[in-house]
């Protein structure tokens, strides 16, 4: 952690003596952009200037070639006109020559083959009469006659013009081609045919052209038309090379003498320094490249650091931690902005301080220099310690002081560097805190319910509070249930249940005291998914509800059992007092009349006798008067509908005592005639009778079934399985204020049979097969 | 003359039961409500009490309770109705004597009621008894006081003459004017009273 903060800090010392020179930003491009253009410009110009050079320097030998290969050429080109005149000079003299002598003479053989012997270029002479046939030719294997059409233009211009003439080139059209020189034949001014030299071209290049100018150039006869009629050493010469044509006269017609230079074998030391001038330039470019390469990359790695410094420049100044390095003296040598900031000392007034420091609390001087030595010597713990720094303006700080060796460059402690966290407002946060959760704690320990937090997936306990581990016990925290699974989904869902996920609001039953659960899934402090369940105890609250709910219940649905069993109870008082007066008044007139009294005496306790009896007699007329007002008003309804709502109304208190309540109904509907409510109340007293007779029995069930009988009846049965009835009780089972029940007034089953008989039907119990007791009651079927 | 006080809030009970009592000679006085009875009700009082439980303002019970608070010593007999029976036995508890069911057979009730007279009488004779010795103890001065308690420490004249710094004449005749003050002839009858108003006293202060 610290070495990180180290060279954040050590950085800028080392950067800032390199860049702090450095002239404005915006400048320097421009000047390394110049400084840029020098060479490359150099260079270029270096390389433009060879390559003129080069240039001219084959310019001006291409030139020399040419003029050399001009001055060749046309002293070729004389030479073989020399020769040729000479030929033509040879044949004028050789026609007259024949002339003068006979045609046929052995003497003009031997001077024709002279001269083909001496002009190898000549292939042929031969001799063409007037009348164009040739009469005479040295070699055998041109045929004698016609003459050719190019041989008889030439053989008329020269009978024409009576001299010499050259007849145009002609090509066989495979290697031979030549020209004919005609002389015209005269003897005694009279036209006797021509003298014809048929001269081939090839024959005059190899034997005019000597060596030398045959290595140099390669020399061609073209004519007009510009095919190669002959050429000397045929080998192709690139077009490059300069070249050069020439008229050709004798013997005219267009034909051209070509010369082409040969490339020399001399010129290739020039060529190789050319070569190697090129490369040079080439290196010189590339190295020029590669240090422009290496110039942006240094300039690259410039912009970093530039970057890198104003990143961390800015990082110092903008860090809440404050920064301070000490030298190994405990002078200050730096601190950042945030320091000053923290402490309100101005950077000027800090740097250079030696311990005391001014920020220290005057009245913690020695503790505060101990630390700072501690520190110096490297036994400042590596955790940091805190302390209390005083600003200038004489308040309080929490610090938290971290410190590291300073390492300069070459490896060697220069100091010590700190960082200094202003943990003043972290202090307070964190008492802050503490204290809220003090609060937590305390309205959570002591807030009257319980509160157990459970991780929702593997239902590991995550937080109880005190109260559960009071009430819940220490079995329930070891166990690591929440509060409900156990013991109220498993037991009434099965084992196999699964805890409802969301949201709920229930009531359960536990270690005798009722608990109302809510329970909602939230997310726990560490964000998985919890379950948080918050136990009310209202044990005294159900109690009271229960006490409540019983009252009402037994108002709401035994309402006329009530009055009924009121009116018999102020009955037996009202009844009380007229007879209770009667037997006092009896038994004193006894005791009178034993003494011997006068019965006159007595006649006023007799007649007051008669009167209370009077009034008791009114009191048991009243009564039969309400009965008759509260007679029942019977209409016919379906028996199974009538147990069905009394069943409903019987489950709470089934449910309560965990009885299990079997309705056993015909499939063909029953009706019966009679007042719904009161066949209610008696169903319900003997289903209340029935779950009373099986409370503490294990298994606890209760039968409804009905049925019709043969004489035109309904009966219906209850069952139960409890204890029985033993004896005594059944004798006196319908006895008026009879009861087996603490609180009961005796009067629910006498009212039962009451109600039943006034319906014309039959109330009755036999002992239950599978133990406990069964009632039957009948009743009229509806019409 | 003791009588027996009757508190019911119907008129024709308390007709019957004053024309029953009178028919065996026993003096009745009946009073409507529990208040009636206390508004005349004063300590010297004697006979005994038959209550009502069940009356309208002051129940009998209730009214049990302000005579108990007010020291009265009265037997109480309940008149009960049907369901009263667990609250007449409550009162019993309390200290009442017995309770009795309307209608009452015969003359249960006579006879009970003359019984608690009887009774109450002879808590009022012994009363008397306890008193009148009380009185005479208190009119002993303290010197006859201090031979008294020598004499029944079975002290000889001359012993109690020694021990009181006084003369054997002296000694004699507070002896005589204390058997004389205490109604007795003899140091023994002296012991005896003495022991039995000891008794009576333990009785009263435990009750």
């Amino acid at each position: 952690m610290w070495k990180t903060t180290i060279s954040a800090c050590r950085y800028p010392s080392v950067i800032i003596a390199g860049i702090m020179n450095t002239p404005d930003k915006n400048a320097y491009p421009g000047k390394l952009a110049w400084l840029w253009a020098m060479p490359n410009i150099a260079i270029g110009l270096f390389i433009l200037a060879v390559g003129a050079f080069l240039f001219f320097y084959h310019h001006q030998e291409r030139d020399q070639r040419r003029m050399g290969l001009i001055e060749d050429l046309l002293w070729q080109e004389q030479s073989i006109r020399q020769h040729l005149e000479n030929t033509e000079e040879t044949l004028t003299i050789l026609a007259k020559d024949m002339m003068q002598q006979a045609p046929a003479d052995q003497r003009f053989h031997t001077r024709a083959a002279f001269q083909l012997k001496i002009n190898p270029e000549i292939i042929d002479i031969y001799w063409v009469d007037e009348h164009k046939i040739v009469q005479w030719h040295s070699a055998e294997r041109l045929e004698p006659d016609p003459l050719s059409a190019f041989s008889a233009e030439a053989f008329n211009r020269a009978k024409l013009m009576n001299h010499t003439v050259f007849s145009p080139a002609h090509s066989d059209g495979a290697s031979e081609s030549w020209f004919e020189l005609h002389a015209p034949l005269t003897k005694n001014r009279n036209f006797r045919g021509v003298l014809v030299a048929r001269i081939s071209l090839p024959g005059i290049l190899k034997h005019m052209v000597p060596w030398w100018f045959a290595e140099r150039y390669q020399l061609s006869i073209v004519d007009s038309d510009g095919l190669v009629l002959a050429s000397k050493l045929d080998i192709p010469v690139s077009d490059s090379e300069p070249s050069y044509k020439l008229n050709l006269d004798p013997p005219g017609y267009g034909l051209l003498l070509h010369a082409s230079a040969r490339k020399t074998t001399g010129e290739r030391a020039p060529k190789l320094l050319e070569i190697l001038i090129v490369g040079l330039s080439l290196l010189v470019l590339w190295s020029l490249w590669a240090l422009r390469q290496h110039m942006r990359h240094r300039e690259q790695a410039e912009q970093d650091l530039r970057g890198e410094y104003a990143f961390r420049t800015a990082m110092e100044n903008s860090m809440a931690t404050g920064m301070r390095a000490v030298d190994m003296a405990g002078r200050i040598t730096y601190v950042n902005p945030a320091f000053c900031r923290m402490v309100g000392w101005h950077e000027a007034e800090l740097v250079g301080c030696l311990p005391p420091m001014p920020y220290w609390p005057p009245d913690s001087q020695d503790h505060a220099g101990e630390v700072f030595n501690a520190m110096l010597h490297g036994e400042a713990p590596p955790e940091g310690t805190e302390r209390c720094f005083i600003k200038k303006n004489g308040e309080c700080l929490d610090v938290l002081i971290q410190s590291a060796p300073l390492i300069d460059a070459k490896g060697r402690q220069k100091g010590w560097m700190s960082s200094i966290t202003d943990i003043t407002e972290r202090r307070r946060t964190q008492e802050d805190l503490a204290a809220a959760y003090e609060r937590f704690v305390a309205v959570m320990e002591e807030i009257n319910a319980a509160i157990v937090v459970t991780d929702a997936q593997s239902h590991a306990l995550l937080y109880a509070n005190d109260y559960f581990k009071r009430v819940f016990g220490p079995t329930a925290v070891a166990e690591d249930f929440c509060l409900v699974a156990p013991h109220y989904w498993q037991a009434a869902a099965g084992p196999s249940a699964r805890i409802p996920a969301d949201v709920f609001d229930t009531e359960i039953h536990i270690n005798q005291h009722w608990f109302h659960v809510r329970g909602r899934i939230f997310k726990w402090v560490d964000g998985r998914t919890a379950h948080m369940e918050v136990a009310t105890d209202i044990t005294e609250r159900k109690q009271a509800d229960e006490l409540a709910r019983r009252q009402e219940e037994k108002l709401h649905f035994t309402a006329r059992l009530v009055t009924m069993g009121e009116m018999a109870s102020s009955l037996a008082h009202e009844l009380n007092q007229p007879l209770t007066a009667i037997a006092s008044y009896a038994t004193g007139c006894v005791n009178k009349l034993k003494n011997g009294e006068n019965a006159q005496e007595i006649l006023p306790a007799m007649e007051i006798i008669s009167a209370q009896a009077q009034r008791a007699g009114k009191i048991i007329k009243n009564i039969r008067e309400f009965v008759k007002k509260s007679e029942p008003h019977k209409t016919p309804v379906p028996l199974a509908e009538i147990l069905e709502e009394t069943v409903g109304f019987a489950e709470i208190e089934a449910r309560r005592q965990a009885v299990e309540i079997r309705l056993d109904l015909p499939e063909a509907p029953i009706e019966v005639n009679v007042d719904r409510v009161m066949i209610e109340q008696v169903i319900l007293n003997l289903v209340r009778n029935g779950i009373e007779a099986m409370s503490g029995q294990t298994h606890q069930h209760l039968t409804l079934s009905a049925r019709c009988t043969a004489d035109g009846f309904a009966e219906v049965c209850v069952a139960d399985n409890g204890n029985g009835l033993n004896e005594e009780v059944a004798h006196q089972l319908y006895t008026p204020f009879f009861s087996t029940k603490p609180d009961g007034m005796g009067m629910g089953l006498n009212i039962c049979r009451t109600i039943i008989e006034f319906h014309q039907g039959r109330l009755w119990h036999e002992p239950n097969p599978e133990g406990g007791t069964r009632f039957y009651f009948t009743l009229p079927l509806g019409v | 003359m003791s009588k027996v006080f009757i508190v019911d809030d119907e008129q024709a009970i308390r007709d019957g039961l004053h024309w029953l009592f009178e028919s065996c000679g026993i003096q009745a006085v009946t009073f409507a409500s529990g208040e009636a009875f206390l508004d005349s009700y004063h300590p010297d009082l004697a006979g005994c009490l038959l209550l009502d439980v069940r009356m309208p303002g002051m129940t009998g019970l209730e009214l049990f309770e302000r005579l108990q608070q007010r020291g009265c010593a009265l037997p109480v007999i309940f008149l009960t109705g049907h369901g009263d029976i667990p609250m007449a036995v409550a009162a019993i508890h309390h200290g009442a004597v017995d309770f009795i069911e309307k209608p009452a057979s015969d003359n249960q009730l006579v006879e009970k009621v003359a019984g608690c007279l009887r009774q109450d009488e002879e808590r009022r004779q012994q009363m008397a008894v306890a008193e009148t010795f009380r009185a005479r103890l208190h009119a002993l001065t303290s010197r006859e006081l201090e031979v008294m308690r020598l004499i029944l420490a079975g002290r000889l004249n001359k012993n109690i003459a020694d021990e009181l710094n006084i003369s054997m004449r002296t000694v004699e005749v507070h002896r005589a004017r204390v058997l004389e003050k205490m109604g007795v002839n003899s140091a023994v009858e002296l012991a005896q009273a003495l022991a039995a108003h000891e008794t009576q006293e333990q009785r009263v202060q435990k009750s």
